[in-house]
C-alpha cells in the first residue's frame, strides 16, 4: 500500500525524524526539500553535532615542532552511531594549503568547542572533527607588519547559532618594562624560550626585532633559571644576597640590551627593591623611557613624551579596552573596544609586578581562557580574570581567588570551564583547589568547590593498570589494530580508576601540572612526569589515563588543550 | 492492591467520558483512560465534556484502536500507582515485572498495522496529545527509516525528490560524516 509521508504534518514528522540517531537523521536530510527543511528548522540534528564530551587533549612538547593527540584510539570502523568518525590528527595535516607540506612548526594558541586556533606562518582556524580549516588574513599594520604576533588571542565558537558563528580576539599588548639597549651579554641558550614564543603573550616583540632575538632570548633564559631556582627555594641564591645581585646583572643586561619582552620581567619577589630599581632605570636611561612611551603611545595615544614614570600609576586594564576581533561574519580584522563596568584591576605598576609565563620550565603559557553564555573569560597578568561580554563589548574585572603573593610563592592557576560554570584552579604543589564563579548576584564571587591534596600514585602502585589513552602516533604506528577492543567510547569514567584516594601531605611531587578542565563534568585532567590522569574531583578519585609521551620524544610536557569534537562545519 | 490509588480508580471509574469520532460514532470510556489525552484532561478540567467531545479529526476505526491503548495503558497507570508504595516489597515487585511485559507485548502487537493505520495513529496521538502513544508510533516509524539509504526512504513513503543534484551534493558536503 502506497502510503506517503506527506500525509504526516510537520509536527509528526518532526516526532518521528527527532528519533532517528545522527547519521540516519544526514540521510533524511537527502530525502526530499520538505525534509531537508524540517530537520534543519527544527534544528534537529543540532544535539548530536554540539560538543559534549572531551574527546581527547592536544598536548604540546617543549621543542617538538608539532602537538599530538592523546585520547582513547577510536574504533577502526567508523562507528554506526555518528561521532567524529575520522581520528584526530593532533598535527593538523589536513590543513594545509595547497601543495604544501605539513608545516615542521606549529603551535596550538586557543580552543573553543572544536574550532582550534594554531598559529604557523600566520594565525589558522581549523575543526579537526570536521577538518574543516581556513588561514586568517594578517592583521596589517601601516608598514606591512603582521601585528598579530606576540599577543594572546582567543577564538570563541558558537556551534548552535545560525550560522554557526566564530570570532578570533587578539589582545592588545600589556605595557611591559622599557627594553634595555646595547650590550652583547652571552648566556647559554634556552630553546624552549627560542621557540616557545610563537603567538604567546610573551616574547612578542621579538618578532619584530628579529636581528636581536638571539642574545635577548639567551639572557631571558640565564635569568629565568636563576629566578626558578630561587622561587623553588633549591638554588644557591638566597633573597636578600644573591637576589639582587642576579637582579641587578639582569637589569643591567637588559638595560644595554634589545628589547625586553612582556613577561620577561619576572622579577616579582620583592616589590620594593623592584620599585626602586624601575625608578632608577627609568630615571637614568632617557632611551627606554623613550621607547617605552612610544610603545605606549602606539596604543594609547595618552602618555606625554618625557614621562619618566607616571604611566606606571595609570589603570590597568585602561577604560576602554581595544582589542583586534575577526568574525566569521566579517573576515577581517576590526578594532573592538571594550568597555569597562566597575574598577580596573590595578595600575600598570602592578601589572609589571607580576611575572607572567612559565613560574618553571615545565609548565605551559598562560593561554587559559574559557567561553560561556556569550562571554570569554580570560586569565590574565596580574592575577585577575577579565570577562568580556561579546554582545554589549564591556568587560568587568574579576579577582583572581589567589593573590600575587600565593602566585609568587610557587602556586600555578589555570582558568576553563566544569561541568558548573566557569572555574579557577590554583595547585600549589600537590595542593589542589578548584573555585567556580558564581554569577548569580550582581557580585561576582569565587566559591571554593574542592580543596584537597592530589595524591598522585607512583609507578609501581601503577604497574597493573594500562592507560587506555594513548598518543597518536603509537596508534599510528600500530595501525590502531591492536587497540581496537577499547571502541566503549572515550568518556568511560571507570577505566582505571585507582583506589580511594587519601588525602595525605602530598609529599613532594613538584612534577604535578594541570592539564585542563573538562567542560562537562566536574574533572580535571593533570599529569606528572609522562603519565596522564583525569582526577574526579566530587569523588576525589584518580583515573589513569596513559603516557603522554610519543614514541620518539621525552623532553617534556609543554602545555595542553581539552579538545572536544563538534561536527558543525563553519 | 490496597492502597490509595485504587481508590482513586474507583472514583475516577464512576465518571465516564463519550467520546464522539468524526464519523458520529460514540464511545464511552472512562475518565481514567480519557485523561490519558492532555486534550481531553484539559477539556474536562474545564468542564465542556457535557454531551460527550466531539473529535473531528478522528475516524471511529482510529478511534477504537486509541482506546483500546489508553484502556490498556490506564491500567498499567493505575497499577504502578498502587504498589509503588510498597516498592520493597518483593511480591509487588515481580507482579509490576509481569505486568510491564505484558504492556510491552500489547504495544507490540498494538503496532501490527500497516502504514496507513500507523500514520492515522501518529495524527490522533498527536492531535489528543496522548504522550506515550505518540513516542510508540513515532519510535515505530523511526525504526522503519533508520539505517536506510535517502533513495530507500523515498522508496518506502512515497516521497518524490525535489532536490537538485547541487543541493544533494552540499547536503553532502554539510554532513560528510555521515556517508563516509
Amino acid at each position: 500500500m502506497a502510503v506517503s509521508a506527506a500525509a504526516l504534518p510537520d509536527d509528526a514528522l518532526a516526532g518521528v525524524l527527532g528519533r532517528l540517531p545522527p547519521r540516519s537523521l544526514a540521510a533524511a536530510r537527502l530525502v526530499c526539500t520538505a525534509w531537508r527543511a524540517l530537520v534543519d528548522d527544527r534544528r534537529l540534528l543540532l544535539p548530536h553535532l554540539l560538543p559534549h564530551s572531551v574527546g581527547g587533549l592536544f598536548v604540546s612538547y617543549m621543542d617538538h615542532e608539532t602537538p599530538h593527540f592523546f585520547a582513547r584510539p577510536p574504533p577502526a570502523p567508523p562507528a554506526a552511531c555518528a561521532g567524529p568518525a575520522a581520528r584526530i590528527d593532533g598535527g593538523f595535516g589536513f590543513a594545509a594549503p595547497d601543495g604544501e607540506q605539513r608545516f615542521y612548526w606549529h603551535s596550538i594558541v586557543d580552543h573553543c568547542n572544536s574550532l582550534v586556533l594554531f598559529s604557523r606562518e600566520a594565525l589558522f582556524l581549523c575543526n579537526p572533527a570536521t577538518r574543516w580549516w581556513a588561514r586568517l588574513p594578517p592583521l596589517c599594520s601601516d608598514d606591512g607588519d603582521d601585528r598579530h604576533w606576540g599577543r594572546r588571542a582567543f577564538v570563541v565558537f558558537d556551534p548552535a547559532a545560525v550560522p554557526p558563528h566564530w570570532e578570533v580576539l587578539l589582545a592588545p599588548r600589556e605595557p611591559h618594562e622599557p627594553r634595555p639597549r646595547g650590550d652583547d651579554a652571552e648566556g647559554d641558550g634556552d630553546e624552549e624560550e627560542e621557540y616557545g614564543d610563537i603567538s604567546e603573550d610573551d616574547d612578542g616583540d621579538d618578532e619584530d626585532e628579529k636581528e636581536e632575538e638571539k642574545g635577548e632570548e639567551d639572557i631571558g633564559g640565564t635569568w629565568r633559571t636563576m629566578e626558578w631556582q630561587q622561587e623553588h627555594g633549591h638554588g644557591e641564591i638566597s633573597e636578600e644576597d644573591g637576589g639582587g645581585a642576579w637582579r641587578t646583572m639582569e637589569w643591567q643586561q637588559e638595560h644595554g640590551h634589545g628589547e625586553i619582552s612582556e613577561d620577561d620581567d619576572g622579577d616579582d619577589q620583592d616589590e620594593k627593591a623592584e620599585e626602586e630599581e624601575h625608578g632608577e632605570i627609568s630615571e637614568e636611561d632617557g632611551g627606554g623611557g623613550a621607547w617605552r612611551t612610544m610603545e605606549w603611545q602606539q596604543e594609547h595615544g595618552e602618555i606625554a613624551e618625557d614621562d619618566g614614570g607616571t604611566w606606571r600609576m595609570v589603570e590597568w586594564p585602561p577604560e576602554a579596552w581595544t582589542w583586534h576581533v575577526i568574525s566569521s561574519r566579517t573576515m577581517r580584522w576590526e578594532e573592538r573596544a571594550f568597555v569597562r563596568e566597575g574598577e580596573a584591576a590595578g595600575t600598570v605598576a602592578g601589572l609589571l609586578l607580576h611575572s607572567l609565563g612559565r613560574v618553571g620550565v615545565y609548565d605551559g603559557l598562560w593561554r587559559y581562557s574559557a567561553y560561556r553564555h556569550g562571554a570569554l573569560y580570560v586569565h590574565c597578568r596580574g592575577e585577575f580574570v577579565s570577562r568580556l561580554s561579546l554582545s554589549t563589548n564591556e568587560y568587568r574585572v574579576i579577582r583572581s581567588p589567589i593573590d600575587l603573593a600565593a602566585c609568587h610563592q610557587g602556586t600555578r592557576s589555570f582558568l576553563g570551564r566544569s561541568g558548573n560554570g566557569v572555574c579557577f584552579a590554583a595547585l600549589d604543589g600537590t595542593k589542589l583547589r578548584v573555585w567556580i564563579l558564581d554569577e548569580s548576584g550582581d557580585e561576582m564571587e569565587w566559591q571554593l568547590k574542592h580543596h584537597s591534596m592530589v595524591n598522585i600514585p607512583d609507578y609501581e602502585q601503577l604497574r597493573s593498570y594500562v592507560g587506555r589513552w594513548v598518543i597518536d602516533d603509537f596508534y599510528e604506528a600500530e595501525g590502531g589494530e591492536s587497540l581496537e577492543e577499547h571502541n566503549d567510547g572515550w568518556d568511560s569514567d571507570d577505566d582505571d580508576v585507582i583506589g580511594g584516594i587519601v588525602d595525605d601531605d602530598g609529599d613532594d611531587k613538584w612534577g604535578v601540572m594541570f592539564l585542563g578542565f573538562n567542560p562537562y563534568k566536574e574533572v580535571v585532567f593533570m599529569t606528572e612526569h609522562d603519565r596522564g590522569f583525569a582526577y574526579h574531583l566530587d569523588s576525589k578519585k584518580i583515573q589513569y589515563l596513559g603516557k603522554l609521551y610519543t614514541r620518539t620524544y621525552h623532553r617534556g610536557l609543554y602545555e595542553s588543550v581539552v579538545f572536544t569534537p563538534c561536527l558543525i562545519g563553519v | 492492591m490496597a492502597s490509595a490509588g485504587s481508590g482513586d480508580e474507583k472514583a475516577a471509574a464512576a465518571a465516564m467520558i463519550t467520546l464522539i469520532s468524526s464519523d458520529n460514532e460514540k464511545f464511552e470510556v472512562t475518565e481514567a483512560t480519557a485523561t490519558l489525552s492532555q486534550t481531553i484532561r484539559h477539556m474536562i478540567e474545564d468542564g465542556c465534556t457535557d454531551g460527550g467531545v466531539p473529535l473531528p479529526n478522528v475516524t471511529s476505526k482510529i478511534l477504537a484502536r486509541v482506546i483500546e491503548y489508553c484502556k490498556k495503558h490506564a491500567t498499567a497507570a493505575a497499577g504502578e500507582e498502587g504498589s509503588s508504595s510498597s516498592f520493597s516489597d518483593a511480591a509487588f515487585l515481580e507482579v509490576d515485572r509481569a505486568f510491564l511485559e505484558e504492556l510491552e507485548e500489547f504495544d507490540d502487537a498494538f503496532l501490527e498495522v500497516d502504514r496507513a493505520t500507523l500514520f492515522d495513529l501518529i495524527l490522533a496521538a498527536n492531535y489528543l496529545d496522548i504522550k506515550g502513544l505518540l513516542n510508540l508510533t513515532c519510535q515505530k516509524v523511526a525504526d522503519s527509516v533508520k539505517g536506510k539509504t535517502p533513495e530507500q526512504i523515498r522508496e518506502m513513503y512515497n516521497i518524490v525528490n525535489d532536490l537538485t543534484p547541487e543541493e544533494e551534493a552540499e547536503i553532502r558536503r554539510e554532513t560528510q560524516w555521515a556517508f563516509e
